[in-house]
Order: structure tokens, then C-alpha cells, then sequence
């Protein structure tokens, strides 16, 4: 579990890192959501045991999954596209 | 078995149900966040490197830090060391409280130096005060319930009452809070990093 815990800490400074480095906002967002959605698979799959989970709870999660990435598709090019019409 | 008590399993399954539907509302704070951000090019970018980011991935590493120590209560309490278990759910909780120290210093900061109040900030985007406050607050008072939670249950365990899944079920909250602030900490402090 260090050895995760480790990790979660290098890639948490890799991220801070990456606001030291002049990033065009849309890649960064790219590597920020590519870095933070690791962190969030190594917490659930060794933190929160997703490894030994029944198999039965796995359509609530795929359909949160579902739901999130939904979400993310159908609002945040909306943003983008507005900006660029200034 | 008698008939009140749960079945294996139920306690877990519970929290997951309501981690996966708490995460669809963090889910939907933040896509709308970035959406407003991406919608704004005046969007405000407050954070300096020194202090703003770097006390925001101190903040981080500090939430990290009880996470780890919230698996080893768990690993404890599934040998029956009762006594470090409780050690381990209190140093959690030292953590978590760190960690609301550190980010109430961060707000009076952003409130009294920066000027950012949720409704105004010298950028004319009360919409950035309004939604900064909203996320980081909402996220605070899950952690703060988190605290109360542990609380309990450290002294359920000392006790007896508290078994192994009611530590697994603490472990799966304590570490969805540290999930979703791996999603705030890059979404609204990163992309908001002074130019």
C-alpha cells in the first residue's frame, strides 16, 4: 500500500508540476483529467478494495460511470463552443 | 442470526450506493464548473505558485496521507487489534482536521488579502466566488462529517460494538472524499494558476 501511496503522491506533484510549465489550458486539461482519473482508479481499485468487489454491484458502478462521462460529454463542449464564438 | 440484524455485505453495499450517487453529484459541480470556465476567457485565475498551489498540494498530500492511514485501520480491525485500529482511525482524523485547518487558512486568505468573496472578486466574475466557495465547501463539509463519522466509530470500536465492516464502510467513505478532491484539486485550483 506505500507503493500506492507513493505513487498517488508522485502523480499529485506531476500535476502541480504541470502548473509550473506554460500548458495551452486545453491540453492541460487533457493531462489533468488523464492524471486525475489514475489517482481516482488507484484509490478505488487498492483503497476502497473495487478488486475483491462482488461482481453483482458492478452495474451500479458501470452505470455511474455511465452517468459521469455522460455528463462530461454533454455539458463541457457546450462551454467550449461558447467560447468560441466570442 | 436474529431478524433485525443486517446481512454481510448490506452495510457495503449501502455506502456504495450512496458513494456512487454522491459522486454524481460532485460530477455535475464540477463538469458545470469547467464548462463555466472554458465559457469565460475573463475566467479568474487567482492562484499564485507560491503560496496558492503549493499549499493546495500540501492539502492533497495531507488528504492522501489519511487515506493511508484509514487502510491500515482497516487492516487492524481484520486482525482484531482493536487498540490499533483506534490509533489508526485517530490519526485519520488528525489528517482530516489538518486538512480543514489548512483550507479554512486558504479561504480567510482568498476572503481578506485576494478579495474573493462568493458573490465579488476584483475580476467582475461572481460567478467564480459563487462556485469556488460551493465546491471547496461542499466538499469541507464532507470531511467535517467525515470527522464526526470516524469519531464514532473510533469509539465504537474501543467499545466492541463496531465490527469489521462497519471500519470497511468508514474506509469506503473516508476514501471517496479523498477521490473527489483528487478531481477539485486539478479542476479548480490547476487550471486557475495565475498567468
Amino acid at each position: 500500500m506505500i507503493a500506492v501511496w507513493l505513487l498517488l503522491v508522485a502523480i499529485t506533484l506531476a500535476e502541480a508540476g504541470l502548473a509550473w510549465v506554460h500548458t495551452a489550458p486545453a491540453l492541460m486539461l487533457a493531462l489533468l483529467l488523464l492524471l486525475s482519473l489514475a489517482k481516482a482508479a488507484l484509490i478505488a481499485w487498492y483503497f476502497m478494495h473495487l478488486k475483491s468487489a462482488r461482481p453483482k454491484h458492478l452495474p451500479a458502478f458501470l452505470f455511474t460511470l455511465f452517468a459521469c462521462v455522460g455528463l462530461l460529454l454533454a455539458i463541457l463542449p457546450e462551454g467550449i463552443r461558447a467560447w468560441s464564438m466570442r | 442470526m436474529s431478524a433485525h440484524r443486517n446481512p454481510p455485505g448490506l452495510k457495503t453495499l449501502g455506502m456504495w450506493l450512496f458513494v456512487l450517487s454522491d459522486m454524481l453529484t460532485f460530477s455535475t459541480l464540477l463538469v458545470v464548473y469547467s464548462a463555466l470556465r472554458f465559457a469565460n476567457p475573463a475566467w479568474p485565475r487567482p492562484f499564485s505558485l507560491n503560496p496558492g498551489i503549493l499549499f493546495a498540494t500540501i492539502m492533497t498530500i495531507v488528504l492522501l496521507a489519511s487515506s493511508l492511514t484509514m487502510v491500515w485501520a482497516v487492516d487492524a480491525i481484520k486482525r482484531d487489534q482493536r487498540k490499533r485500529t483506534v490509533q489508526w482511525l485517530g490519526a485519520t482524523i488528525l489528517g482530516g482536521a489538518a486538512f480543514i485547518a489548512l483550507h479554512l487558512m486558504e479561504w480567510c486568505h482568498l476572503l481578506t488579502v485576494e478579495n474573493i468573496t462568493p458573490a465579488s472578486n476584483p475580476w467582475n466574475v461572481p460567478l467564480f466566488g459563487a462556485v469556488f466557495f460551493g465546491v471547496t465547501g461542499l466538499h469541507m463539509a464532507h470531511v467535517a462529517a467525515g470527522l464526526v463519522y470516524l469519531s464514532v466509530l473510533a469509539a465504537g470500536v474501543s467499545r466492541g460494538t463496531f465490527c469489521v465492516e462497519d471500519v470497511e464502510t468508514g474506509g469506503l467513505y473516508w476514501h471517496f472524499v479523498d477521490v473527489v478532491w483528487m478531481f477539485v484539486f486539478p479542476l479548480v485550483y490547476l487550471m486557475a494558476v495565475k498567468p
